[in-house]
This record gives structure tokens, C-alpha cells and sequence, in this order.
């Protein structure tokens, strides 16, 4: 997008505004500072957070979060909230083809002087623990129709029933590992084939397993609360619905590219077609993708348990002589019904995070009892040879963002040209050479993925901080990491 | 967009900062369907490590041309994803009324042979539309890797 376009400007230190244009009904604004905001109005994420703008129902604004990037429909970064009642939309565009992809941390007793004797053989044990790659398959015996039925209704806590992990997993996961009103009575057989074999591995592209080493607390009394302390070992997974959750978005797009023109609505781009919120087809929508959202947490309580076998195995250990707890799984990847105020009354909106997570604030009823006091943990991976961030949900999030923040590092290179980039290095040697011991299956993974396609995460989560939006809490250094 | 001589065919993909851009032309809807096919095959497999030794009959549905050609794509991915076959490329057979069926031409995904050169999620419709000028037909595509 061009600046000849439209015209912005900075509305606080870190929100700058698109005023509504042509068909636009509301404003774009933007998190960022002014190098990030460069970024992204180079890319296409700009002009993807103007055509959200446009959608029927939208409420208040089109947000980008400081690491948008060019996505296809929304940006992705990008989150936006439409009233049932005033026409409102729901658009699978707006949650992307990966549902609730999304991230896990947890937590250990473990140091480093524990781990980094062992890192070779602890990243070994976890590629061979998680499938990963194309197609990947065969982590546990494939489910029957019946079975994964059930686990697409009840998510996470129909795994541990079926002994992967534990109950208190799923009591620190967003929803409690479940989202309301899944109903796989209106998935493709197709979705069904593509799900049952597909349970328990990581898949490719920007998934991974790490290792990490919490190098800096921000925030001690929160640390505390999440049972984060300085100098141990924490672990993440980074990955979706797989197969499922694509075909699930896939055959939805076709639904509602009907719907769009059945309705009469107009957008901008095929990819934001949609329905409006209460019709059947946003309704049958809704009920698939909560199956898509439910598979993902199943996966990763699966993995989870797939990782804790794994370490068990390195240390000679038990999980609980380890010390391994969750802290907490958000996705990024969703539209949710959800409360919020708006002009001083409460509604009932449908919040769409493509790219975003949710970070909601101290005393709101979905943050888990035992984080309650403090606020909701946020998880930000960034690139494999940088940092993370563990963040905490602030008042701000509620007032200005529909409880949403940032979501990751957002790439800024595109695959070929980080290949480009890469040609003739050894990035595993790069890598090493940071203190980062590196495991992956994809032949080109490796180069498309390397710290320089991403922003600089620092930056992105300290734009969210000085907002107000969401707290640094602490910071995660790669020492491990497993690439699909 | 430049435009081609009219009567010719191939595909190339663009920069996409996230995903993957496929582009494709020929002169009619039958040879624009096959070269986006090879060209989603080439950015899922390095094709030059399969042969060409089985085939796939394929088929798909869309009332418009645009999703039509997003239902071929997406056989060609399942054919990947979910029925481990690697496609090289694909001919068309019929294409009309809403309906067009072919054959996809590779042979069985066997990892220590066939190197894969990105995972793809998904065929997006993301700026969609095929274009028409002298009898050229030309579409840009973005896959979600």
C-alpha cells in the first residue's frame, strides 16, 4: 500500500490510525513503533487490515498488532470484533486455515547446568517422541471415526482420560482445552480421514518443540504466580489442528463463498468471505471450527505427554521429580462469542484473532483460579535463535483491544528469500554457535525459518508493554529446538 | 502484469512474506488448470526426485471458474497430504458445466527419495480472479505453508 492511499496518523506513542475510506465503516489502528510500522505498511498486512474494515458488523476498529504480516484475508496480527446484532460476520478467513494454532510452555524444576550436558540427546529424544514433517502421522494408534468424534467435542480432557498427561493440564489451558458447542456432525468425511491418523505430531513450516532457558524475570511476583523462576528450564510447543483443522477451513471457504453472495455482502477479498453471525452457515461454521480448536489443544496435550515421556526417559526420572508443570496453552488462531463492552454496555461479539492472542487482565472469570489475581498467562514465541517471552494480560487489553495482543515475532522475509539468504551457510553451526542445538525434518526448513525472516520480538512485546496492553513477565532463551 | 504471447503456457511463483505465491497462464481454462497443478507440485516437491511411473484420477467441483480451480488445487494437495502420492503434474480431461476431472501423474511418496520443499496447508483465495486478455488466461495463487 501506497501513502498516496489514505492518510495516518499517530493517535497515541504506539496506536496510528487509518481514518475510514471508500467503503470502509470504521478505522484501521496499529500497534507498532515507527520502525515496525514501516514494515508493516510495506508488506501487505496494511491494506489487509483496511479490507477488514469493510466487513459487515464490524465494531469500533480494524486492529494489526505490531507483528503484522501479509496473510491472505486478514493480515495476520489481525483481530476484529462483529455484533450479532448489527449484522456481524463470522470468516474463516479471519482465523486462517490452521485453527487454534497455537502455544504451550511449561515449566520445570529443572537448570541449566541439568540440561545443557544433555541437550544433544534431549533434542534427539523429542524428534523422535513427536513426528514432524509432512504428512506426519503414527505419534499414537490412529482414532476410529467414533473416537475422534468424541475428542473434537471434549479436546484436551478426553485425552487425559485416555492417559496422556494430567487433569491439571487442561485446568491451565485456554477454555479449559475445550471450546462450547463443537459439532462434528457437520465435518466432511474428508476432515474425519485427514484427523484420525494425525493426532500427537507436530506438523512443519514455523511448529517446533524447544528448550529454553528463563533468562530474565520482568516481573517476580507474576513469575511466581505462573511458577516461573529465573535460570530453570521451560519447554514449548508451537503447532495447530493439522490436516483436520485445514481441510475443516477449507471446506468452509466454499460454503462461504455462497453465503457472501446469498447475503448480499461485499468484500474485497475471497479469501474474507463469510456469513452473518446467527445465519446456518456462521452457525455450522462455528461448530466446526470449535472441532478444529478442540483437536489442536488434544495434540498438544498429547504431545505434551509425548515430551514428559521423553524427558523421563533422558533423566531417569518421573514427571513430578522433574518438576514439569504446565503453565499454560493459548492459541492464536480463533474466533470466540465473548463479552465486552462496548460504549459502556455489555455485548456479545465475535472475536476473531488471526495471528492474535488472548491476554485477558487480573479478575476476569476465563483466567484459571489459579492465575486469577494476576491475569492471564500470554505465550510469544519468537524466532529459534532469539527469545520468547512470557507475558501477562492487562487492563488495556479489555479497554482497547478486545483482550487481545500480539502473537510472535511476525516474519518479515519471505520463505524464498530466506532461502536466498541462507544459501551456502551452515545455519546449524550458526546456531550452535549461539548456544542453540538444533533438530529438523523439512530440507528447507531450516533456511526459511532462520532468526533473520523475523521481526525483532523484543520490539514487538515492548510495544504491547508500553501500551498497556500486555506485561513483559519474563524472557526465554533457546538452548534446544525441534523444526517440523 | 505483462502478459504473454498468445498460445503460451508455465507457471513461476512470486514473494510472498508468510506463504507461497504460484502463478500460472495458458490459453484456455484446461491448460491454466494444469500448469497451476504442476506449479503447486513444484512448490510442495523438488519434482525432478519423482518419476512419473503411476497415476491419479482426480475430479472436483465449483460453480465459478476461480473455485473450481481451487477444488482441482486442493485434490492435488490431498493427493499429497492425505493419499501419500507425489504429483509431478496433471492433464486435464474434460472440464465443463461446473465439473472438471483429470489425472495427476507421479508415484507414491517415498521420503528417502523425494525431497519435499514445503509443507502446504492449504490453497488460499486470496486475491483471486483469472484473468482474461487475448485469449490468455492467467491466475495468481497463495498456499498457506
Amino acid at each position: 500500500m501506497s501513502r498516496r492511499d489514505y492518510e495516518i496518523r499517530q493517535i497515541s506513542p504506539f496506536i496510528w490510525q487509518v481514518e475510514p475510506f471508500g467503503e470502509m465503516s470504521v478505522p484501521v489502528r496499529i500497534y507498532a513503533d515507527s520502525r515496525l510500522l514501516e514494515g508493516i505498511e510495506q508488506d501487505g498486512a496494511g491494506q489487509q487490515a483496511m479490507n477488514v474494515a469493510h466487513m459487515p458488523g464490524i465494531v469500533r476498529a480494524s486492529l494489526a498488532m505490531p507483528d503484522a504480516h501479509w496473510g491472505y484475508g486478514f493480515p495476520i496480527g489481525g483481530v476484529a470484533a462483529f455484533d450479532p446484532e448489527r449484522g456481524g460476520v463470522v470468516s474463516p478467513g479471519g482465523i486462517g486455515f490452521d485453527i487454534n494454532c497455537g502455544v504451550r510452555l511449561v515449566a520445570s524444576d529443572l537448570v541449566e547446568d541439568d540440561v545443557k550436558p544433555r541437550i544433544d540427546k534431549i533434542v534427539r529424544t523429542l524428534y523422535q517422541q513427536v513426528p514432524c514433517g509432512v504428512g506426519s502421522s503414527k505419534a499414537i494408534r490412529k482414532l476410529s471415526d467414533k473416537e475422534l468424534r468424541n475428542l473434537s467435542r471434549r479436546g484436551a480432557a478426553w485425552t487425559v482420560e485416555q492417559g496422556f498427561g494430567r487433569p491439571e493440564d487442561v485446568e491451565h489451558t485456554e477454555e479449559e482445552g475445550a471450546l462450547d458447542g463443537a459439532d462434528p456432525s457437520v465435518l466432511s468425511a474428508r476432515a474425519i480421514e485427514r484427523g484420525q491418523p494425525q493426532v500427537g505430531t507436530l506438523g512443519s513450516g514455523n511448529h517446533f518443540m524447544e528448550v529454553d532457558v528463563v533468562r530474565e524475570v520482568y516481573d517476580e511476583e507474576v513469575a511466581e504466580a505462573f511458577g516461573v523462576a529465573r535460570g530453570s528450564v521451560a519447554f514449548q510447543i508451537h503447532c495447530g489442528s493439522r490436516g483436520f483443522g485445514h481441510q475443516i477451513c477449507s471446506d468452509f471457504l466454499k460454503t462461504m463463498q455462497k453465503a457472501t453472495s446469498k447475503y448480499g455482502i461485499s468484500v474485497p477479498d475471497k479469501q474474507l468471505a463469510c456469513a452473518p453471525l446467527g445465519r446456518p452457515e456462521a452457525e455450522q461454521y462455528l461448530a466446526a471450527m470449535a472441532c478444529g480448536a478442540n483437536y489442536a489443544w488434544a495434540n498438544r496435550q498429547v504431545i505434551l505427554a509425548l515430551v514428559v515421556e521423553g524427558l523421563e526417559q533422558v533423566f531417569g526420572k518421573d514427571r513430578d521429580a522433574l518438576g514439569i508443570r504446565q503453565v499454560y496453552d493459548v492459541c492464536h488462531n480463533i474466533a470466540k462469542m465473548e463479552e465486552h463492552d462496548v460504549d459502556g454496555q455489555s455485548r456479545r461479539l465475535c472475536v476473531h484473532r488471526k495471528g492474535a492472542t488472548r491476554a485477558f487482565p487480573a479478575g476476569h472469570p476465563a483466567v484459571p483460579e489459579d492465575y486469577r489475581e494476576v491475569g492471564q498467562p500470554v505465550l510469544i514465541p519468537g524466532d529459534m535463535g532469539t527469545a520468547s517471552y512470557l507475558l501477562v494480560g492487562a487492563d488495556g487489553a479489555m479497554d482497547e483491544t478486545w483482550g487481545s495482543t500480539c502473537h510472535g515475532a511476525g516474519r518479515v522475509m519471505s520463505r524464498k528469500g530466506a532461502k536466498k539468504k541462507a544459501g551456502g551457510r551452515n545455519l546449524k553451526k550458526e546456531l550452535a554457535d549461539r548456544g542453540v542445538t538444533v533438530a529438523w525434518e523439512g530440507r528447507s526448513t531450516l533456511a526459511e525459518e532462520m532468526p533473520e525472516a523475523y521481526k525483532d520480538v523484543d520490539a514487538v512485546v515492548s510495544v504491547m508493554h508500553e501500551a498497556g496492553i500486555t506485561r513483559k513477565v519474563a524472557r526465554l532463551e533457546p538452548i534446544g529446538v525441534v523444526k517440523g | 502484469m505483462a502478459w504473454n504471447e498468445p498460445g503460451e503456457r508455465g507457471h513461476d511463483t512470486f514473494e510472498h512474506t508468510a506463504d507461497i505465491g504460484i502463478e500460472a497462464w495458458g490459453p484456455g481454462l484446461e491448460a491454466l488448470f494444469e500448469e497451476a497443478a504442476g506449479a503447486l507440485a513444484e512448490a510442495m516437491l523438488i519434482v525432478d526426485t519423482v518419476e512419473e511411473t503411476d497415476t491419479l484420477s482426480m475430479a472436483a467441483q465449483g460453480e465459478e471458474p476461480e473455485e473450481l480451480l481451487i477444488a482441482w488445487l486442493e485434490e492435488v494437495l490431498f493427493a499429497f497430504e492425505g493419499q501419500d502420492f507425489a504429483p509431478v503434474r496433471a492433464r486435464v480431461d474434460s472440464l465443463a458445466d461446473g465439473e472438471v476431472a483429470g489425472t495427476l501423474f507421479g508415484e507414491p511418496f517415498d521420503p528417502t527419495r523425494h525431497a519435499v520443499s514445503a509443507v502446504v496447508k492449504a490453497v488460499t483465495y486470496h486475491g483471486l480472479s483469472i484473468e482474461r486478455h487475448n485469449g490468455q488466461h492467467r491466475v495468481r495463487i497463495v498456499l498457506d505453508v
